[in-house]
């Protein structure tokens, strides 16, 4: 089909789209450092955007997508938002943009055959990356919980032990060590 | 459009229509322009410089704290980083000349890049390029204009005169100092206005100074290379400056030269309010000038003073019997 | 097949775009989860230190400040610009090159401009200027100038409580600006008003009265070094007894009480153990000065002070030639540039000799204590130690410098030394992340509190790529390091970013390493998890 070849031809330019996109959520100042700055290591958070959004696009346009390379690809973008944005919608509203990137190339191809299946294919892949992407999202939100607690019990778990407060089970069938 | 740049650069053009105007009309305003702005402008510079200096030396450094940016002083099989993380007064001294000649800690920008499965590290240089572009230029015109207060002239302005003048073109020769002072200003005037993170940092008082350089350097280059003022009466007009017998010339000198004295005596008079006070305050910051010793050597604290501590014998008056119960040894059964 | 929804109209109903204004115009977030909560007032109270007008949250509208509270703040300014030159220097004499922007992990991590070190220190410079400068007096906000309000008191607290102090940006900076210094300063300040986060002062507190940051009583110290002399026993067939509070010993030995109640660092006190009688140390633990941490330096220079004395004050009262100390972080930043000037001058102590080795530790003549990964090292270095590094051919090893050993003393060498000689797979992280440019854990100067978790992960995220990288290349499945915070920081960061990747102190390793003299055969590590991953499903 020529619109997916058209797509896949112009990946780049729209993945930078794309990109801009996420970037706009930040603040102008810092967005250009996410932005320009290449070094992975000096700007992690522009260089997993982008890396993910460049996996992530492969399988957007592809209508038959494959479920489990879009959830790798989105888990890194995931992971960071997550943990820079207090609300799921703030944090995950990048993904429909693709939609209206996607949209705005299309006009020269209203007439080829079968553009509307092919598009309504890529609206359902991109809504399916967006619950994929909540399901990322609210799994992180959970794990940062989790370490929040364990960090508050890690904190006084020997303390309790040694004081008799609590038992440890034993690893086999033995008398409790703190009997 | 940003406030800070645009008041700036209306500031700059309105000192300098000021000094224009009062340079065409003549008599007092040129006395006031030529002769009293410059003496008190140098009288502000110099107590406000020291001033700002003492003021600074007054406060005491109470603790030793550089910044160690290489291997510490150990034991002798470990290779010691002994610039980057001095021990000695020597190492401080090296640490402190490279700093200050070479711009070192700016050139400590680096970039690293992913190609394939190799890392490369690529220097970030622009910042130190135009900073050192800018400082140097700015030095070796400062020197070049020595020519005017000294007579006989002495013999390395000429010399810094042939190496900038290197290029051997034009008449009167192009000196590379003043394109490059106006060129390193500009490139760091752009810096501020188009990188939106520097642009969100700069204020009123880093536009200025810009400004008012950039506005130095091009009456500068306009004197020189075009208008060509009366060399010879400037000379007479600065040396009686400098032999504390000022006068002003007989005959025309030009608005222009005015225009640039005047710059330069508001540049002068404004260094000791402003950021540009860090030519003096680089050989002050106490995280560069010190030797990282401070374990082997004691550094005194001139207003360490008592502080109420939990002693001892307060904490085993909390804690004895248990201590005693648990066989931990105590002062007082 | 519907049409698509109108892509704009989906695209607009999220307002996502963020409002471009100065800085000093926008207010900081303080929605909870994105401060630390403030201190109890006991804490203060016990401390002798000054209150609010009663408990406050930084999420309501009043912090009930003292009535007085612009005099105490301008005083207590004018108070430190005349004690500290370094103050007074930094407040004058940056020219926003912006060199530092982008080189602190809060602002790599998440886009807060006020994040980039320079901003800052505006927070403070602008203040600065209106009171105490000409220019700033005169020409008011042209010279960024602004007046003192309770808003910027908010803005102080937050932001003063997003820096870890880690000096990154003072490497970079072509005059040294430091903006721990500036962040100390702050601190201060905001103390002054009773404004302060519990994370700090009740560990504070703690460690005034207690002698360590849990409050863990001497009875109850003993209880819990002798159970790891326990797991010793269990896992070695040696058993160790250590003395406390023991007048006469040679040594004493100081280090973080994390390293007692948490782990991984409990491992890495039975690492300090193994080690101490595989040479025969002698050497002893204090009850009394049980915590080499010391959360005054996040809080103030007196209140450092304070706590800091108890070191110099314990060796002096048990009689020791000198002091030994623990892998920690602040704690060797405190050691290296403070204690002395403070708490010195030891001349009850003599310049530290190693006993084994005969080594003399110029380098600490004068405060009379030394690093256990410099004393290791040099153990290593003569022979003095049996090490068997396949114990630890599990552990695929990279090492975090942490902040303050890097850029507050410079022991770059020491630890790898080390590491490489007890572990056989050890690979550095790329330049630029390592060293004196290491990125910070995110959680230190007492910021590692669960309730910024979130603050805390974004932080630590600049760290974490860079293990991740070295996670994906070459296999590295732990992070070793020489900080009691980091071995509590980095275990969650590491759970987020990269959860293949465990946290150990480097003495944990040195621990597995030793040949311990009339050992049983060691078939568990210090976690008394199997040497190798292949006994896991073999039988023997």
């Amino acid at each position: 089909m020529d619109f997916e070849k058209h797509l896949k031809e112009n990946k780049q330019n729209l993945v930078k789209q794309w990109f801009s996109v996420v970037i706009e959520t930040y603040p102008r100042e810092s967005a250009k450092f996410f932005k320009d700055n290449s070094d992975p290591f000096a700007n992690p958070v522009g260089n997993t955007i982008k890396r993910s959004l460049d996996r992530l696009f492969d399988q957007v346009i592809n209508p038959q997508m494959d479920p489990g390379v879009a959830k790798e690809a989105l888990d890194p973008i995931v992971r960071v938002r997550a943990v820079q944005e207090l609300t799921p919608a703030r944090a995950l509203s990048f993904i429909s943009g693709i939609k209206q990137i996607i949209a705005k190339q299309i006009s020269s191809f209203q007439k080829e055959k079968g553009i509307e299946i092919y598009q309504s294919a890529i609206a359902a892949n991109a809504d399916e990356m967006l619950l994929m992407a909540f399901d990322i999202y609210t799994a992180c939100k959970h794990q940062i919980y989790t370490l929040r607690i364990n960090e508050a019990k890690q904190r006084v778990r020997q303390l309790l032990i040694k004081k008799d407060l609590i038992c440890e089970l034993p690893d086999s069938d033995t008398e409790l060590k703190c009997l | 459009m940003n406030v800070n740049y645009l008041s700036s650069l209306a500031a700059v053009i309105i000192l300098g229509l000021i000094a224009y105007a009062g340079a065409q009309s003549g008599g007092f305003y040129q006395v006031l322009f030529g002769i009293f702005i410059p003496y008190l402008a140098v009288l502000v510079f110099i107590l406000g410089f020291i001033n700002r200096v003492m003021d600074w030396a007054k406060s005491p450094v109470p603790f030793r704290i550089p910044s160690t940016c290489g291997q510490q002083q150990s034991m002798e099989w470990i290779k010691q980083s002994k610039i980057d993380n001095p021990s000695t007064f020597i190492g401080v001294v090296i640490r402190m000349f490279l700093e200050i000649v070479l711009f070192r800690s700016l050139f400590r920008n680096s970039r690293v890049e992913i190609r394939g499965d190799r890392l490369s590290y690529k220097w970030v240089i622009w910042l130190w390029l135009f900073a050192i572009m800018f400082h140097y230029s700015f030095l070796a015109v400062v020197i070049r204009h020595l020519r005017f207060f000294t007579e006989p002239v002495p013999f390395f302005i000429p010399l810094i005169e042939k190496v900038d003048g290197i290029l051997q073109v034009g008449l009167p020769i192009y000196y590379i100092s003043g394109l490059t002072l106006l060129a390193g200003a500009t490139l760091l005037l752009l810096r501020r206005v188009l990188i939106p993170k520097i642009n969100y940092i700069s204020q009123a008082a880093d536009y200025f100074p810009l400004f008012l350089i950039i506005g130095i350097a091009f009456t500068g280059i306009m004197m020189r290379y075009f208008t060509k003022v009366d060399v010879v009466r400037i000379k007479e007009m600065t040396m009686g400056l400098v032999t504390l017998h000022p006068g002003i010339p007989e005959g025309p000198i030009g608005g222009l030269f005015y225009v640039h004295l005047f710059f330069v005596s508001i540049l002068v008079a404004y260094i000791p309010f402003s950021k540009l006070m860090h030519m003096g305050g680089v050989f002050l910051s106490p995280t560069r000038n010190l030797a990282n010793n401070s374990r082997a050597k004691r550094h005194i604290n001139p207003w360490n003073y008592p502080v109420k501590v939990h002693t001892y014998e307060e904490y085993e008056d909390d804690f004895r019997e248990k201590m005693i119960e648990a066989g931990l040894p105590v002062e007082k059964e | 097949m519907a049409k698509l929804p109108k892509p704009d109209d989906l695209f607009n109903s999220i307002d996502y775009k963020i409002p471009s204004k100065k800085w000093e115009d926008v207010p900081p977030d303080l929605s909870d989860g994105k401060f630390c909560y403030p201190t109890k007032i006991k804490n203060l109270e016990y401390l002798s230190l000054p209150t609010t007008k009663g408990e406050w949250s930084p999420a309501e509208d009043d912090w009930k400040l003292p009535d007085n509270w612009e005099t105490i703040v301008r005083e207590g300014f004018k108070e430190r610009l005349d004690k500290y030159r370094s103050l007074k220097v930094f407040m004058d004499i940056c020219v926003r090159c912006g060199a530092c922007a982008d080189k602190c992990h809060f602002f790599i991590g998440t886009g807060d401009p006020k994040n980039m070190p320079v901003l800052r220190a505006e927070l403070l410079r602008s203040i600065y200027r209106n009171d105490f400068t000409t220019a700033g007096r005169i020409l008011g906000t042209i010279a960024g100038a602004r007046k003192l309000t309770k808003d910027v008191i908010k803005e102080w607290f937050s932001y003063f409580y997003q820096c870890t102090e880690c000096r990154r940006c003072s490497v970079y900076c072509p005059y040294g600006i430091d903006t721990a210094e500036i962040t100390m300063m702050g601190r201060e300040l905001l103390t002054l008003l009773g404004l302060n986060i519990n994370w700090i002062l009740e560990p504070a507190a703690n460690c005034f009265r207690m002698g360590n940051h849990l409050g863990i009583q001497p009875h109850a110290f003993k209880d819990m070094v002798d159970f790891f002399c326990d797991d010793l026993e269990e896992i070695t067939g040696v058993r160790i007894n250590p003395s406390y509070n023991r007048k006469g010993a040679e040594i004493l030995f100081i280090t973080p009480s994390g390293d007692v109640f948490a782990d991984p660092g409990t491992y890495t006190f039975m690492g300090y153990l193994l080690l101490f009688e595989h040479i025969g140390l002698d050497y002893t633990l204090s009850t009394y000065a049980s915590e080499g941490g010391n959360f005054g330096l996040f809080t103030s220079s007196e209140m450092m002070k304070r706590l800091n004395a108890k070191m110099y004050a314990e060796a002096k009262r048990l009689g020791v030639k000198w002091i030994l100390g623990g892998e920690c972080g602040h704690m060797w930043r405190v050691i290296q540039q403070y204690m002395d000037t403070m708490n010195g001058p030891a001349d009850f102590l003599e310049s530290p000799v190693s006993p084994i080795t005969g080594t003399k530790f110029e380098n600490a003549a004068s405060t009379k204590m030394v690093h256990i990964a410099e004393f290791t090292a040099d153990l290593i270095r003569n022979g003095k130690l049996k090490l068997d590094p396949s114990r630890n051919d599990k552990h695929i090893v990279t090492f975090h410098d942490s902040c303050n050993p890097s850029r507050a003393m410079g022991m770059f060498e020491e630890p790898r030394y080390v590491l490489k000689n007890v572990c056989n797979h050890f690979y550095d992280m790329p330049e630029g992340t390592i060293r004196e440019q290491t990125f910070c854990c995110g959680s230190g100067s007492g910021l590692n509190t669960e309730e910024i978790m979130d603050l805390r992960l974004r932080g630590g995220l600049p760290r974490a790529n860079a293990v991740k990288h070295v996670h994906d290349k070459y296999g590295v499945n732990m992070l070793a390091c020489v900080c009691a915070i980091d071995r509590a920081a980095l275990p969650p960061l590491m759970n987020y970013w990269v959860p293949e990747v465990g946290v150990t102190g480097l003495h944990e390793l040195v621990g597995n390493a030793l040949v311990m003299e009339g050992e049983t055969e060691r078939t568990m590590n210090l976690r008394q998890e199997p040497l190798t991953e292949e006994e896991d499903e073999t039988d023997e």
